[in-house]
């Protein structure tokens, strides 16, 4: 069978796929804990007989015993080695079931390891597992393969383009979501689809999962993006045990009635998973019977790009795509230091920034001189995948550096850029192809950037054509419109212009970048500007843009309201009440004027520092102003803090200031003024690494003019009972967050004890209550790092 | 008993109503303007730093008498034994964060206590976050095998003792995630947990 024959039976009819299999032969005596695979091959009487049943239940496609038929699953078992020869028994097996009635579908199921980077699984590894699997298949002479049940977005990619690679039959391929319509790492319907629809799946559509009331919902996300037919396999119900037995709870006539609302939905093919037996398969048939299908039409203007967990379209009725271009090392030191070394921070920074902004789309160029630009960007995907949900654009000029980022990118990704030079299309054209993925266009051919629009239509023209005739739709290229200098060549802006009017007339997607046209001139950003919304007005599709430039993005927002791309102006009504609020709030914000006590209140440093500059330059003496009016404004912060009028940041905030505050007044005390009112030593105990709750405590205590020697964390008895001598210490505080760790402050009070030392212990940390203190013998407990300070004012 | 799974490089959606929880607010107490910024501009740093990794492993249990049989170990636990008294499969779980977000908390908390407060509470929820989110996906699989996935319980809760870290480290290999075990039984980096749930038949 190949795919024109499965899509001439979808026209010609709903098709039954068949119902449960693992749960049909462990009826049938299958036990529990064997290979299911090898099980069915030792007992073909009893497999034969499942497929029968389906076969005479009026399934016209039924699924092979081979679900868990790959190397990874069977090497449980210590069969891999039999990988090809299990399936392709199996399929063989089905096939003389199926007769010519039925067509048989070769099953493949999960690994059961997930995908680099959420797994350890390389992509590569597990593509050659499917493929093995594949071979045997169409070997054997499946008439179609099922990729079901998959949860990892990643892992049916690569079983698809496995499938793809080895042979030419048609594919469905089937997810399974959680009650929260996500695949378990993530993934929703509609991303699912247009990642697997774009790769080439002859049919998307979900099985297993949570009975057929939640799976319609999931049908009807897909079916309005739909560009191929979509099925169904739920489960009948939720399981449940039964007189020790597992059962599902719904009724073959109760699965029955869900079956017109699945047609409705848009589905063309049904059966049932988990819970279903051939009875199940009757009633679909039965709702299927005597009705035709329309001839089915792919959904339009549904290109689109999609991350693990969401879709973006190209909607030119909808306000434009912002693509970030931040991700660029040109002219970013940071960044391109950073890539170099192998390390991603700076990158999700400015992902980060970008997302914020309001971008829709990543751009991702790491191309930084004499780099593994491969490996990096495979780097670079790997973290961005998991830092945000906004899909990337692929940008590089090494088709090798694309495939490897398409292949590991979990979903239907942008690249940037094909052109129409000959070495590099010819390259890169197969790539697009085997990924499903939309690029950008330059329209530039081998004698360079064309100067008038006509010819670069021309290109546009040739190169669709050669796109077509491989088998790529020209709605998945962007047009880039070709920005020039504006300075060395005037009429520049002008050819971008018709190129990107002459894309729009034609349906063509287009984008375009800004800066170029302002090279040379001075504050560049108004030419970008006025040109942006020049292309706006012409149809761009989207920007490659700066979105943390607030200017652009006002101008790209209003732009998309005057060229009838923002509907009832609705986003950017939505922008610009955002930013007024933000406004105001700034402007609530912004402090009255403020006295030291007041800012330190507050937290408020940079005032309070311009504050006693001003006091000092007053000639008011530091010594008043720390005891008179800091340590009591820290006192109220205290009782602020207690009463639950403030809390920990704005307790640190404060206590913050109060230090920046005293290392400003240092210098000013005479030698023999001074506010302090003792010393004393703080540790987190032996074994224990948390501090920093013993950090709050000491910062709060020097800040009420006691001198702390902080020990650290993980400091030994004798260690702190050595410093105290030394030091002359008499109060010691003691941390420690862990019950295993909490036993090492009574060993140090009794070390203390032991050695006669006169000392007052305080102690504190999560799991210490104020009876555990008493019980080992030490003076105080103080719960939080305001009660410290009095406790250890008292002590002193 | 399977193999342990790796899972990691998970979003973890921004768990603000528990960070402010535990920075001190109750739920009727909003911060003020000034500390919400603080804690969106301290979040998006954190989302920077994190690394969030997790292993799974679903194995087969026996509740015995004060304690899980595990394997060949035994989970010494009263609390533990009710919770999972009618499970027969258990996943033991761990997660991290990283440790690149435990240093910057310490950067933070020698150079800007106020950012280095936040910062703990944001990680401590994240791990905690990634957590759930690995007991979510636990439950999902659970659910559509027809179990239902009792509440986690990690080693520290109640009379179920840190000492019991180690089997975590044996069932699961936690270096694989780059996790270890102190002599004091603390899991480092200390942006971690592990974790226990139950799987028991859904009945009619």
């Amino acid at each position: 069978m190949n795919k024109t024959d499965l899509m001439n039976l979808l026209n010609e009819k709903f098709v039954v796929l068949d119902g449960a299999t693992g749960t049909f032969l462990q009826k049938e005596g299958m036990p529990a804990g064997v290979c299911p695979e090898l099980w069915a091959i030792e007992n073909p009487d009893v497999t034969k007989k499942v497929h029968k049943s389906y076969v005479d239940a009026g399934s016209d496609i039924i699924y092979t015993c081979t679900f868990g038929a790959n190397k990874i699953k069977l090497k449980t078992y210590e069969l891999e080695k039999q990988t090809e020869e299990i399936n392709f028994k199996l399929i063989k097996l089905a096939k003389e079931s199926a007769g010519t009635k039925s067509l048989v579908a070769g099953s493949i199921g999960p690994t059961g390891k997930f995908i680099e980077p959420v797994g350890d699984l390389s992509f590569d590894e597990a593509k050659d597992v499917f493929a093995e699997q594949v071979g045997a298949m169409a070997e054997a002479g499946a008439d179609l393969l099922v990729i079901e049940t998959m949860m990892d977005i990643q892992e049916a990619r690569a079983a698809l383009i496995a499938a793809k690679e080895i042979c030419a039959l048609p594919v469905i391929v089937s997810m399974t979501y959680a009650e929260d319509n996500r695949t378990l790492t993530g993934t929703d319907p509609l991303s699912a689809l247009i990642t697997l629809q774009s790769l080439g799946a002859d049919v998307v559509g979900t099985n297993c999962g949570f009975g057929p009331d939640k799976m319609i919902q999931i049908i009807k996300m897909m079916a309005p993006y739909a560009q191929v037919p979509l099925m169904a396999k739920p489960n009948a119900g939720l399981p449940v045990l039964k007189n020790g037995e597992t059962v599902y709870n719904m009724s073959p006539c109760e699965f029955g009635k869900y079956v017109e609302d699945f047609i409705k939905c848009g589905i063309r093919l049904m059966g049932g998973c988990c819970g279903t037996s051939p009875d199940y398969v009757t009633m679909v048939h039965k709702h299927f019977k005597g009705k035709i299908p329309d001839k089915f039409t792919a959904m339009e203007n549904t290109e689109g790009v999609s991350s693990r967990s969401k879709t973006v379209f190209f909607d030119n009725g909808k306000p434009a795509i912002i693509i970030g271009e931040r991700i660029n090392p040109t002219g970013k030191k940071v960044l391109s230091e950073e890539l170099r070394n192998g390390k991603m921070t700076e990158l999700k920074r400015l992902a980060g920034d970008q997302v914020n902004a309001g971008a829709d789309i990543l751009d991702v160029n790491v191309g930084v001189p004499s780099i593994d630009e491969k490996k990096t960007m495979r780097e670079a995907i790997f973290s961005l995948s998991g830092f945000t949900d906004l899909p990337l654009c692929i940008d590089s000029s090494n088709p090798d550096v694309i495939e490897e980022a398409l292949k590991h990118y979990p979903g239907r990704a942008l690249v940037n850029s094909l052109s129409a030079e000959s070495e590099k299309s010819n390259k890169l054209i197969p790539i697009l192809k085997k990924y499903g993925a939309m690029f950008v266009f330059l329209p530039i051919d081998d004698s360079g950037v064309p100067e008038k629009s006509e010819q670069r239509i021309k290109i546009i023209e040739e190169t669709f054509a050669i796109l077509k005739s491989n088998g790529i739709s020209v709605k998945r290229a962007v047009v880039d419109g070709l920005t020039m200098t504006v300075s060395s060549m005037p009429e520049a802006p002008k050819e971008t212009l018709k190129t990107i009017q002459y894309c729009t007339e034609n349906g063509l997607l287009t984008t375009a970048g800004l800066s170029n046209v302002s090279f040379g001139l001075p504050d560049r950003k108004w030419v970008n500007n006025a040109f942006l919304a020049m292309a706006m007005s012409n149809g761009l599709s989207c920007a490659i843009l700066n979105p943390c430039d607030e200017q652009t993005l006002n101008i790209f927002s209003a732009s998309c309201v005057l060229a009838g791309r923002d509907k009832n102006a609705l986003s950017y009504i939505k922008r610009f009440q955002q930013t007024a609020g933000e406004k105001k709030e700034l402007h609530k914000a912004e402090p009255i004027k403020l006295d030291c006590r007041q800012a330190l209140i507050q937290g408020d440093k940079d005032s309070l520092i311009v504050l006693l500059e001003e006091e000092l330059k007053a000639g008011k003496n530091p010594l008043p102003i720390i005891n008179e009016v800091l340590v009591p404004a820290m006192q109220e912060v205290g009782i602020k803090f207690n009463k639950k009028e403030y809390f920990l940041p704005q307790l640190m905030l404060s206590a913050e200031a109060m230090q920046e505050a005293f290392a400003y007044l240092k210098p000013h005390l005479s030698k023999d003024s001074s506010h302090n009112i003792g010393r004393m030593i703080i540790a987190t105990v032996k074994g224990d690494i948390h501090d920093i709750g013993k950090n709050m405590v000491a910062l709060m205590l020097r800040n009420h003019g006691i001198e702390v020697i902080d020990l650290g964390k993980d400091v030994s008895s004798e260690t702190i009972l050595a410093t105290a001598m030394k030091e002359n210490i008499k109060v010691i505080g003691l941390s420690a967050l862990m019950t295993t760790t909490m036993v090492e402050m009574e060993n140090v009070i009794r070390d203390a004890r032991s050695a006669g030392m006169d000392i007052k212990f305080m102690v504190g940390g999560a799991v210490i209550t104020a009876d555990y203190a008493k019980k080992i013998g030490a003076d105080g407990y103080a719960k939080d790092s305001v009660e410290a300070v009095d406790i250890v004012k008292s002590f002193l | 008993m399977t193999e342990p799974v790796l899972i990691s490089n998970f979003n973890l959606p921004f768990p603000y109503k528990d960070t402010l929880r535990r920075l001190g607010y109750s739920a009727s107490s909003e911060p003020d303007t000034k500390t919400t910024a603080l804690i969106k501009q301290i979040a998006d740093e954190a989302y920077i730093q994190i690394q969030p990794r997790g292993l799974y492993r679903i194995c087969t249990i026996k509740p015995e008498p004060g304690c899980i049989q595990i394997e060949n170990h035994n989970l010494k636990s009263i609390y533990l034994h009710n919770l999972l008294k009618n499970c027969n499969i258990a996943a033991v779980m761990a997660v991290t964060i990283g440790s690149a977000i435990c240093d910057q908390i310490s950067h933070y908390m020698i150079s800007e206590p106020s950012k280095g407060v936040v910062l703990d509470a944001i990680a401590s929820e994240l791990a905690d976050t990634a957590m759930e989110k690995l007991h979510s996906i636990i439950s999902s699989m659970g659910l559509q095998k027809g179990y239902r996935t009792t509440i986690r319980y990690s080693p520290g809760y109640k009379d179920f003792s840190l000492k019991e870290q180690a089997v975590f480290d044996d069932l699961l290999n936690l270096k694989r995630i780059g996790l270890e075990i102190t002599s004091s039984c603390i899991l480092k980096p200390e942006k971690s947990i592990t974790a226990i749930a139950g799987w028991e038949k859904i009945y009619e």
